[in-house]
Order: structure tokens, then sequence, then C-alpha cells
């Protein structure tokens, strides 16, 4: 009954190589009443390189934050395969994920930071369960949080800050373990522009001096315009157009054109107010 | 979007939530005892979690079982004395202090105060993401936070429902001694009755309540969803789950021990 079960071991690969990879990916959940199934994700396939940013737009039910959290392996697929860092991790127990999970961050919607806990003790969190040494961990704070601008509130508890620095006090602790793969649930849900800039050059800046893979899910085409090397459109659980966000603007498919054209019309007011 | 049907109707909807939840219960009690068998205990949290348990109920057990002790001793020492037979006062009170009255009444006293706070505390952490996110950065939920609630209930609830027991006996015999019981013939009656393993049956029990209410508190909590209505909902169940689960364990703990004194 207690048998251990040795976790996965982890081979990821150099830049431009597939590190994350669903095959025929489908997810069913209850429907409201509860008497029938309802796909969330139905027959995706993609493979993601290494490196990369790559964003996932749609509408909000499309099904985007679910693909994010079978990557994470938060949920497992109906069917179908996923692979990360070469493991197949779709139908993997929680115990072999350890190794896995130690290579990724997540970055949640609504920061999913540890109301116990200071926001030194949030960010060192994974490295104290890690058992490595305080004066370390301390280091590794004070790094981070110099890294997402936010020096010196160590001691600070999350219902002490806005919602910007709850967004960067979670990148922080995404980042605190020196993941290979950040998974990023709408980083701009909530924010003012200015602040959805600054979580942009955030992710920008952790690419290149981590040189970590991100997955970004945002409604936000600005911030897709900014970050993104590739885009995963998803419209009523499968993947309808992937591309370039330029590839992705010239697409004639409807919910795609239509994304991005609704973007420009609230563009306008402000172009024409600005002069 | 493709749609299949799930198996919905008013028989088996009922039939298929009890076997989740005691599917669920049952998966939660081998997780946990996976990672106390190899050792993998947080010192710390188990502490606190005894303290939560332990210290913050005792008072409210220590009364409750206090004044059932004294009520109790009221009715049973006035019959007594009618019949001549106020030498089995102690015994009689005695006994159904030590092997039912106080570890159930512990136990419902925990599961009203501690029971429902770890389903509401871990419940609000599953509405907020903050359990994912102790997965997502390979920690185990089960490990850190559902083995120290067990733990803490099942060293804690024996140690409360000792000291219940106490303050219990103390109130029998203050009422006793009204009903016209002396408290000397209380108290040697209590010694010739009351027997090591009748204390040790009761404290038994209360191992059995203690990881009751941890894992039903627990489970309750890291299943909870629909923000703060389901965390709501999450505790008020908890609550009533552990109530049932401690009288069900109460009557075959007691039943099964029986059977073992013959």
């Amino acid at each position: 009954m207690f048998k251990d079960t040795p976790p996965a071991m982890i081979t990821c690969t150099s830049p431009g190589s597939p590190i994350i990879e669903f095959r025929n990916v489908s997810f069913a959940v209850p429907t409201p009443e509860g008497d029938y199934m309802r796909n969330v994700i139905e027959d995706v396939s993609f493979v993601i390189k290494a490196g990369s940013i790559t964003c996932l737009m749609g509408t909000s039910g499309s099904g985007k934050t679910t693909l994010l959290r079978l990557m994470a392996g938060l949920i497992q697929p109906d069917s179908g395969t996923i692979l990360v860092c070469g493991n197949d991790i779709s139908k993997m127990k929680d115990r072999e994920m350890t190794n896995i999970r130690r290579e990724m961050g997540f970055v949640f919607q609504y920061s999913a930071l540890f109301d116990s806990m200071d926001v030194g003790h949030n960010i060192g969190f994974g490295l104290e369960r890690r058992r490595r040494p305080r004066k370390e961990i301390n280091a590794v704070v004070k790094n981070l949080l110099e890294e997402v601008g936010l020096e010196g509130i160590e001691n600070k508890r999350p219902s002490q800050l806005s919602g910007g620095q709850k967004k960067r006090v979670a990148m922080a602790r995404a980042l605190a373990a020196s993941p290979k793969i950040v998974l990023y649930d709408e980083p701009d849900s909530g924010l003012d522009p200015i602040m959805t800039k600054t979580i942009d050059d955030l992710i920008i800046k952790i690419r290149q001096t981590k040189q970590t893979t991100n997955v970004v899910v945002t409604h936000n085409v600005h911030s897709v315009w900014r970050i993104a090397d590739r885009v995963l459109m998803l419209d009523q659980a499968r993947i309808v157009a992937d591309g370039t966000p330029a590839e992705l603007e010239a697409s004639n498919v409807e919910i795609v054109s239509e994304f991005f054209s609704n973007d420009l019309a609230q563009r306008a007011p402000r172009l024409v107010a600005t002069g | 979007m493709a749609l299949r049907r799930v198996a919905n109707s008013p028989l088996l909807t009922p039939v298929l939530d009890v076997c989740l939840f005691f599917g669920q219960i049952a998966t939660l009690l081998v997780d946990s005892l996976w990672f106390i068998v190899r050792g993998k205990i947080s010192v710390r949290a188990t502490i606190r979690q005894m303290g939560e348990v332990g210290v913050g109920s005792l008072l409210v057990a220590c009364i409750t079982v206090g004044f059932s002790g004294a009520v109790a001793a009221l009715y049973i020492a006035a019959q007594l004395v009618q019949y001549g037979q106020a030498s089995l006062a102690g015994g009689l009170v005695g006994k159904s202090l030590a092997l039912e009255v106080a570890p159930v009444i512990t136990a419902i006293v925990v599961s009203a105060r501690s029971g429902s706070a770890m389903a509401a505390e871990l419940g609000s952490m599953a509405v907020t993401e903050q359990v994912d996110a102790l997965k997502t950065m390979a920690v185990s939920p089960v490990q850190y936070l559902v083995v120290p609630r067990i733990l803490g209930a099942v060293i804690m609830i024996p140690i409360v429902t000792a000291l219940a027991n106490l303050v219990g006996l103390y109130g029998a015999s203050i009422t006793c001694e009204l009903g016209g019981v002396s408290p000397t013939l209380f108290w040697s009656s209590y010694q010739y009755w009351v027997t090591v393993p009748d204390q040790m049956q009761g404290l038994a029990k209360t191992l059995f309540f203690g990881l009751s209410i941890a894992l039903i508190g627990c489970r309750q909590g890291l299943t909870t969803s629909g923000g703060a209505q389901g965390v709501g909902r999450a505790t008020t169940s908890a609550v009533v789950f552990c109530s049932m689960a401690i009288y069900v364990i109460d009557f075959f703990v007691a039943f099964i021990m029986q059977d073992l004194q013959k």
C-alpha cells in the first residue's frame, strides 16, 4: 500500500527544442446541471519550444486556464498525452510529479499568496521545503524582490499589498527555485495599463536573464504584441489559430479577427483623444 | 463542443456521492499514513495544530464535561440514595464519564471548534488557489496541511478528554454531596468500580474520534469550491459529518471492545 514510486527524471532540453507537447488532449467537466460532460479541451495538439514566450488567447471559458492547469499537472486529461521535458505527465500521480514541478513556476490569476506568511516566507517557501540554508534563501528573496522592483517589503503581509504588488510577489515566488518553465495565468487581470506594461517587461526580462520557457494566458492584445513569440488562439475548446501576433492579426478566422479588431476599437477613442 | 451524458438519477447520485466521500476519506488516510510511516512530518506545524486542537478546546471541553458529570451525578445520586445504594454512586458516574460522556462530549466540542476551523481554513485556501500553489511548488498538501492536523487531533483529544473527565468527576462529587453522598464515599466507590481498562477504553475511542475529525475536516476543506459560499457549506458539513461519525464510531468501538473484554 505504501510503495514508494520514484519521481520522474528531468531531462529538459536546449533552447529551441520541444519542452511541452500536447498530443490529442481532451478534458471534460460536468455541466452546471450535472447531467452532461462538456469538453473544455477537445483534441488539442501543439508543441512549445524551450526559451519561447507563448501566449494563450481566447474568449472567457474557451479553455485557456484549463490548458495551463493541464501543463502544470494540476488536472489530468481524459484522453491524449502531455509531455513535459520528455516525461508523460498525463497519468502521473502527485508524488511522481515532484521533479517536474521543481522545474516549473506558476503565477496564479489572483496571485494565490499564502495569507499566513509574510512576503519573504511566501517567496522562500519552496526553498525552505527543500531544506536550503537560511542565508541562501534570504539572499534569493532579496534578489528577486529587487528584480521585480519591490525591495524591502519582505515583512509585509499579502493583505497589505496592492493587486500589482501581489502579482509581482507571485512572480518572484514562481522564480525562486529557478524553474525552466514559467506558467502565467492572466498576469495582467485587474491591473491598469501601466502596471500591465511593467508585468510584460518583467516577463521579457525573466526570459532574457533566466532563459525560461514562458506560457502566458491573456486577453490583452497589447500584451501579446509586446511579449509573444507565438500565439495559440482557443475557441470552444479547440485551437483555432496558431502563429506569430502578425500572422494572427492577418488571419481570416472569424473569432481571431474579431478579437483583434475589437481591441483596435477599444484603442480608437484613446488615439482620437490623444490626437 | 462534445457533450456526453453522465450517470444522473435521483437514486444513483446520492449513492455515488457517498462512495466518493468514503473514497476520498480513504485516499486521504492512506496518503497521510504514507508520510507518517516515512517520518515526513513537520514538527513545528504539528505542535501548532496540537495547540489549536488542545489548548483551544480545553476550556470548552472542561466546562461541558464538568457540568454533564454534575447533572448525571445529580440524578444518579438521588435515585441511589432512595434505594440505599449510595456506595455505587462514584462507580456509576465514574464509569459513565470515563467510557462515554467525557470522550463523546470532548469529541463533539473539538469537532465543532477544530473540525470546522480545519474545513474553513483549508476551504479558503482551496478556493483562492493556495492549495494548487502548494502543488506547483512540489509541496504535497497532504503532507503540509493534513498530516499535522491528523497528528494534532490524535495526540491532543485523549489529553483533553482525560482532563475534562477529571473536571467532570469533581463536578459529580460536588453534586453527589448535595444529594447525600459524601465525597469520601464517592471517591472510594469510584476507585473500587472504575478500572484502568475502563479509562483506557474511553481514551482509545478518542484516537478514532480525533482521526475522523481531522480527516473529515480536511476532506471537506480540500474539496471546497464555489467561493465564500462554498467555504460556508464546507464548514457546516464538516461539523455535521464529524458529529455523525463520532456517534457511529462510538458504537462500533464500544461494541468491539466489549466483545474483546468477554
